[in-house]
C-alpha cells in the first residue's frame, strides 16, 4: 500500500545510499529526469548532477552522513533530454538502514520566472529612472537614476511625494487626470517636466504603472520614466533649423529634393512645392517620373539624361527648365543635383530647385532687346548705306528711264525692250527706298495704319534675291490692300524673317518654294507664310517661339528671330500660331481688326 | 508761253528735259553751272525753277533762295532725304517719269496747257 502511495505522490521520492547510488526512486522522479528507472537505479546519481553542483551535493552527502537534516537544498540534475531541472530537496539519513530518504520538488519553471523578473528588474531600476511609492504617493523607493537626474539624495527623496521635483509647469488637471488613471488600476503615460533640486528643468516621458497584492488592491505605484530633456532639445533645435530653412528656402525662392533612384521615390521640401505650385499634403508619394510631366519633352530628356549622368559618373548638374504648373501658367526653374551616397545601400541624388523666372525673364528680356537692337542696327546700317549712296543710284537711273522714256515715246517695234528697261528701273528705285526706310530709328515706333500688302510686297522685294540665289521661289496670293495699325518697319522685319527662315529650311530640299498669302476673313486680316521645309519637330511646335529655341545648327541660329518676331507681334496684339502641313511649316499671323473709321480715314489721306 | 528753267550738273539729265519739253508749248532753259542760271533767273525770271540739290557749289535750297521769290521752285532729286528748311513748291524724286513733270507744271500753273 506504502508503495502505491510512493508512486502515486506528485513530489519526486527516492531512497538512496550514501555512497551515492538510488535505491529507489518513484514514477514522478523517472518522469522528471525521463531516464528509465533501471537505468536510474544502476547509475551514480552523481553523475546525472550538473558539473558545477557535483561539489555541493557531494559535500551536502557528508553532512547528511554526519546526521544533518537536509532542507532546501537545491541543485541541478541533467534530464535525458539533455534540459536543466532544478530540484528542491528536503532529505533525512536513517542510520538503521544506513539509507537516505529524500523528497523532491522539481522547482525549474518557479526559478525561471523569478530569474527572469529578477533580471528585467534589475535592468528597468539601474536603466531606466525609477520610483516606486505607496498608495498616498509617498516615494519609498528610488534609483540612483532618479537621484542622479532630480539631484536629490536617496535620503532626501523617501518619504516625500513626487512634489518635490514638482516644476510648476502642469496645472492641477493634468495631475488630477493622471491620479484618476493610475487610481482606477490603468497605466499612465505622457511627458512630465520637472524641477531640479537647482532649480533646472528636465523632461521625462513617463509610465506610471499601479501594482496590485494578493487582495487585487493598489499598493504601490511604480513610476519609470526617460529623460527625453536632450531630446526635446534637438527636437526643438531641428524644428527650429527647419522653419528657418523653411524660410531663408522662400526668400531665395530654393527648394531641395532627394531622389531614391532605385524605387524613383522623390522627397522634396516644402519651397519645393510652393515652386511647382502644388500642395505638400497630397503630393508626398507622387512619383519622380510624374512629376517630370510639368517639363517640355525636351527638358525632361535632358533632366533624365543628367541624373543618369549624375548616377554613373558621381558629378554634379545643373540644369534651367521651363515648367507648366497646372494653372497653365509658365515658370523658369533650375534643378542641381549630385550624388549622395549617405543612405546605406540606396543611392540618392540629393538637389535643389529654385525659382529663377523673374531673373530668367529678365534675361531673356534683355537677349530679346539686344537681338532686335543688332537686328535694327543692321537694318539701319543698311539703311544709312543707301541713303548715302541713293543719289549717286538715282542720278544715272534717271537718265537711263529718261532716255528710255523718251525712246518709247518715238514708237517702233522695241517697246517692250524700252518696258523692260522702265521696269528695271522702277525695281531698284523700289529697292532702294525700301533700304532706306530701316535707316530711322524711332525709340516707339508709332502705330498708324499700314497697308500690310506694301509691306509684304516690300519684304518679299528684300528677300527675293536671296531666294533667286538659291533657286528659291517666292509666291504671293493677296489680291486686296488689307490694313492694319502698327508699324511698317517692325512688320517689314517680322516678315522677312519669317521668309528668310522658310528660305533656310527649303534650302536643302528638291521643293523649294515659299508661299505668302495674305487674306481677310471675316474683316480679320490674316498672313499665311508656308513653306516645303519639311516642317518642325512635333516636340518643338510648342515651344518655337521660345527664346533660345532653334531648329538650326548652333552657329547658324540664336534662336531669338522667332522669338523677336514673337515680341513685335505681341506689341501689335497680333497672333502667331505654327503648323505643319504637307510639305513643311506653316506660319499664321492674325492681326486685329482695324476700326474702319482709322482705315478710311486712311484712304481719304492717301487720296 | 510757260517758261522753265532747269538746273542740273548731269548734262543727260538736263538733255532729257530738253527732248521732253521740245514738241511741248514751253519755253525752257537749262543750265549744268548754278552761277549762270541764277544770273539769267534774277534777269529773267522763269515761272517755274527745276532744280537739283546737290551742285558743284551751291545746294538746291540756297540757290532757290538767291532767286526772285516769284519764281515756284521744284526740288529734282535722287536723295532720298533731304536736310533742308527751305519749302519747294513742289518735288520730283529721280528716276522720274516724264508725266510726272507734265504733272508737276500743271499742278504748279493750273492754266498750262500742253501742245500736241
Amino acid at each position: 500500500m506504502f508503495e502505491r502511495f510512493f508512486n502515486y505522490s506528485n513530489e519526486l521520492l527516492c531512497i538512496a545510499s550514501l555512497d551515492g547510488k538510488f535505491i529507489q526512486v518513484n514514477d514522478a522522479f523517472i518522469n522528471c529526469l525521463g531516464f528509465d528507472k533501471a537505468y536510474l537505479l544502476s547509475e551514480s546519481f552523481l553523475n546525472l548532477v550538473h558539473p558545477d553542483d557535483v561539489t555541493k551535493t557531494v559535500h551536502e552527502l557528508a553532512c547528511l552522513g554526519a546526521g544533518k537534516e537536509i532542507i532546501n537544498f537545491e541543485n541541478r540534475y541533467i534530464s535525458s533530454s539533455k534540459e536543466i531541472k532544478i530540484l528542491n530537496w528536503k532529505a533525512t539519513f536513517d542510520q538503521e538502514t544506513q539509507l537516505i530518504f529524500a523528497t523532491a520538488r522539481d522547482v525549474t519553471s518557479e526559478r525561471l520566472t523569478s530569474s527572469r523578473y529578477t533580471q528585467l528588474y534589475q535592468a528597468i531600476t539601474e536603466n531606466i529612472i525609477f520610483a516606486k511609492t505607496d498608495v498616498r504617493g509617498v516615494i519609498c523607493e528610488v534609483n540612483q537614476k532618479f537621484c542622479d537626474i532630480s539631484g536629490y539624495s536617496r535620503e532626501e527623496l523617501i518619504g516625500k511625494t513626487h512634489k518635490i521635483v514638482n516644476s510648476g509647469c502642469h496645472d492641477r488637471a493634468f495631475f488630477k487626470e493622471m491620479w484618476a488613471t493610475i487610481s482606477s488600476g490603468q497605466v499612465w503615460t505622457g511627458l512630465i517636466k520637472n524641477r531640479k533640486k537647482d532649480g533646472d528643468l528636465y523632461i521625462v516621458e513617463s509610465i506610471i504603472i499601479p501594482v496590485f497584492d494578493l487582495d487585487n488592491k493598489i499598493e504601490a505605484f511604480i513610476a519609470l520614466r526617460q529623460d527625453i530633456t536632450e531630446r526635446i532639445h534637438f527636437q526643438k533645435l531641428n524644428d527650429k533649423t527647419l522653419e528657418m530653412l523653411n524660410q531663408t528656402g522662400e526668400i531665395a525662392k530654393v527648394g531641395g529634393w532627394e531622389l531614391d533612384v532605385e524605387t524613383q521615390q522623390l522627397t522634396c521640401t516644402q519651397e519645393t512645392y510652393k515652386i511647382f505650385n502644388l500642395d505638400s499634403k497630397y503630393n508626398n508619394d507622387i512619383s519622380f517620373l510624374q512629376k517630370l510631366s510639368c517639363l517640355s519633352e525636351l527638358d525632361q530628356q535632358g533632366l533624365l539624361e543628367d541624373i543618369s549622368f549624375c548616377e554613373k559618373q558621381q558629378r554634379a548638374f545643373s540644369r534651367e527648365c521651363l515648367v507648366s504648373l497646372q494653372s497653365g501658367e509658365k515658370k523658369w526653374v533650375n534643378f542641381t543635383g549630385k550624388p549622395n551616397n549617405t543612405g546605406k545601400g540606396a543611392f540618392f541624388i540629393s538637389g535643389t530647385v529654385q525659382d529663377i523666372h523673374e531673373k530668367k525673364s529678365n534675361e531673356i528680356k534683355f537677349k530679346q532687346e539686344r537681338q532686335k537692337s543688332i537686328q535694327n542696327a543692321k537694318f539701319s546700317a543698311l539703311g544709312e548705306l543707301a541713303a548715302s549712296v541713293a543719289h549717286e543710284i538715282n542720278n544715272p537711273l534717271g537718265i537711263i528711264s529718261g532716255y528710255a522714256e523718251l525712246l518709247q515715246m518715238q514708237g517702233g517695234s522695241e517697246n517692250d525692250k524700252y518696258q523692260a528697261i522702265l521696269k528695271s528701273c522702277d525695281r531698284i528705285t523700289h529697292i532702294v527706298k525700301n533700304l532706306k526706310r530701316f535707316s530711322r530709328t524711332d525709340d516707339t515706333p508709332q502705330k498708324l495704319p499700314v497697308n500690310l500688302l506694301e509691306v509684304v510686297n516690300d519684304a518679299i522685294s528684300l528677300t527675293l534675291p536671296r531666294a533667286k540665289r538659291q533657286h528659291s521661289k517666292i509666291y504671293l496670293n493677296a489680291h486686296n490692300e488689307v490694313w492694319v495699325l502698327g508699324n511698317h518697319i517692325e512688320l517689314e522685319q517680322v516678315i522677312i524673317n519669317l521668309i528668310n527662315n522658310a528660305l533656310d529650311a527649303v534650302a536643302k530640299h528638291n521643293l523649294r518654294t515659299v508661299t505668302v498669302e495674305l487674306t481677310k476673313q471675316d474683316s480679320v486680316p490674316k498672313l499665311v507664310i508656308e513653306d516645303t521645309g519639311g516642317g518642325i519637330c512635333t516636340s518643338l511646335l510648342q515651344t518655337i517661339f521660345e527664346p533660345f529655341v532653334t531648329t538650326k545648327l548652333a552657329a547658324n541660329g540664336t534662336g531669338l528671330g522667332l522669338s523677336v518676331v514673337k515680341g513685335i507681334l505681341d506689341e501689335h496684339q497680333a497672333t502667331i500660331s505654327i503648323s505643319n502641313n504637307e510639305l513643311g511649316a506653316c506660319f499664321v499671323i492674325i492681326f486685329p481688326e482695324i476700326e474702319k473709321e482709322v482705315q478710311d480715314g486712311q484712304h481719304s489721306v492717301l487720296r | 508761253m510757260v517758261s522753265i528753267v532747269y538746273l542740273d550738273d548731269e548734262v543727260y539729265l538736263t538733255d532729257i528735259f530738253l527732248c521732253f519739253f521740245k514738241e511741248k508749248r514751253v519755253d525752257l532753259t537749262v543750265f549744268n553751272d548754278e552761277f549762270a542760271a541764277i544770273e539769267f533767273c534774277i534777269a529773267n525770271p522763269p515761272d517755274i525753277l527745276f532744280v537739283d540739290f546737290r551742285l558743284e557749289t551751291l545746294k538746291g535750297d540756297e540757290i532757290a533762295q538767291r532767286v526772285p521769290s516769284q519764281i515756284k521752285k521744284v526740288l529734282v532729286t535722287g536723295d532720298i532725304q533731304i536736310d533742308t528748311r527751305y519749302e519747294f513748291d513742289a518735288l520730283v524724286s529721280k528716276p522720274f517719269k516724264l508725266a510726272e513733270l507734265l504733272d508737276t507744271v500743271k499742278l504748279l500753273l493750273p492754266d498750262f496747257e500742253m501742245a500736241h
